[in-house]
């Protein structure tokens, strides 16, 4: 019995060790409060781990343990699920649009190795001035690779809903670029 | 395709989310269309960028020990111990409410006090109309074995200054209580004596707390007739006539 509670450990932990920094990152990323974040995180290793027997050897663990993280985020915060509803097609128009036109975020692009090495440290701070959700999707998709389809069943939420996140998440993400582009006098 | 559309898509496309149409769509446009074809790598170094800073970030050895710590708490045989422990209540505590509920039952069930004279009475009354046919000798259903008072029933003779005459017994059952129903003469006067199982008399709680209050000897007036009642640690017997009761119910002590 104990031989089999430590290999059944033993595997777990290393499948959890080649995603603990996305898990982790992700989770402090979204919770942005680095204790609240390792305790949410911690929850949610657990209680993937108590389900552990569940797990089908050879599907996608990664995406496995985020659905427990993201349940567990939800758990810690009931806005996060409430804001996800709510989506403003419109505003995510409206920001691209503007982008289009907006001769600060041509320079940007245009030279983006140089403002991205001048601004490194303030991009975090631009996440964290989007809604906590919008990070979310964004990180989903962006950061940790995950396709529509997964984060649709992470978040419950249609395929359509999940696009319209992602859009404007990325929109206001290079708005607020554009921002500090200026603050920093890197375009006029 | 016209760039303002190609533009809408370049996102899904970028993220390889869109249909085999559409795909074709836009990777046919870009190829003819240099301004979107910029502003596509444009925008791929931009989120490559953006990743790459939001990338670095990496799970501090400290929380990972954490996290194995907590993973190690839950499967020590002392947090077992404590999961089991919990076990223990979770099987405990049904049994417990169970049986506090019998209690709380038993508390509150019905004295069958009233209904278990009347039995008595009846099954007297049925002596008294003959309609028992008595046998001649007294023996008794395997059932009855270890009843020891059985085996030593008074016989006839004067007992206290009566007399007293064994006529006969059958097996009786009320509401599942199965006893010994003996018939004597008193003085000429039928009398029925009833033996019971002592833990038989716990649903007849007025006469158990009778039983109680006279120390183990009660008498109970039922009108014309008279139920006395003698507690004997293994049995409780019972005796029911209209003449006195007392003298064979202490033969039955004696006994």
């Amino acid at each position: 019995m104990q031989e089999a509670n430590l290999g059944r450990k033993k595997e777990f932990v290393e499948l959890l060790s080649h995603h603990r920094d996305s898990l982790y990152r992700f989770c402090l990323h979204v919770i942005w409060d680095k204790n609240s974040a390792e305790d949410v995180l911690q929850e949610a290793i657990l209680s993937a781990y108590k389900n552990f027997g569940h797990f089908q050897p050879g599907t996608n663990f990664k995406a496995w343990m985020f659905s427990f993280l993201i349940n567990k985020i939800f758990d810690s915060n009931k806005r996060f699920k409430k804001e996800l509803q709510q989506v403003n097609s419109s505003q995510e128009l409206d920001i691209v649009e503007h982008l289009e036109k907006e001769e600060a975020y041509i320079s940007i692009l245009e030279n983006p190795s140089v403002f991205f090495e001048r601004m490194d440290a303030r991009i975090k701070s631009a996440l964290l001035s989007l809604k906590p959700t919008e990070r979310m999707v964004f990180l989903l998709r962006s950061v940790e690779g995950f396709t529509y389809k997964e984060i649709a069943q992470f978040l419950g939420l249609p395929i359509g809903t999940v696009m319209s996140h992602l859009s404007r998440s990325r929109a206001r993400l290079r708005e607020l670029l554009v921002d500090y582009a200026r603050e920093m006098g890197f375009v006029r | 395709m016209r760039c303002q559309d190609c533009r809408r898509y370049l996102t899904p496309y970028m993220d390889s989310e869109l249909d085999a149409k559409t795909c074709t769509d836009i990777a046919n446009h870009l190829a003819v269309c240099e301004a979107c074809s910029k502003r596509f790598a444009q925008e791929q170094e931009v989120e490559k960028r953006l990743v790459k800073s939001l990338r670095g970030e990496k799970m501090p050895e400290e929380s990972w020990r954490a996290v194995l710590e907590r993973l190690n708490a839950y499967d020590s045989p002392k947090r077992r111990r404590v999961r089991l422990a919990w076990l223990v209540p979770a099987a405990v505590v049904p049994v417990v409410t169970a049986v506090l509920m019998l209690v709380f039952l038993w508390g509150k069930a019905p004295d069958n006090t009233n209904s278990w004279t009347e039995a008595l009475q009846e099954m007297h009354g049925k002596y008294l109309k003959q309609e028992i046919s008595i046998s001649p000798g007294l023996s008794w259903p395997q059932e009855f074995g270890g009843l020891t008072v059985l085996e030593h029933l008074p016989q006839s003779g004067i007992i206290g200054g009566h007399n007293v005459q064994l006529i006969g017994g059958q097996p009786f059952s009320i509401k599942d209580i199965k006893g010994a129903h003996v018939m004597y003469s008193c003085c000429n006067t039928p009398a029925s004596i009833f033996i019971l199982r002592k833990e038989d008399m716990r649903s007849f709680k007025r006469a158990q707390r009778l039983l109680d209050k006279g120390k183990g000897f009660a008498v109970l007036d039922l009108g014309n007739m008279r139920l006395g009642m003698i507690d004997l640690q293994e049995v409780v017997v019972c005796c029911i006539s209209s003449h006195e009761v007392n003298s064979l119910l202490t033969a039955f002590r004696r006994a």
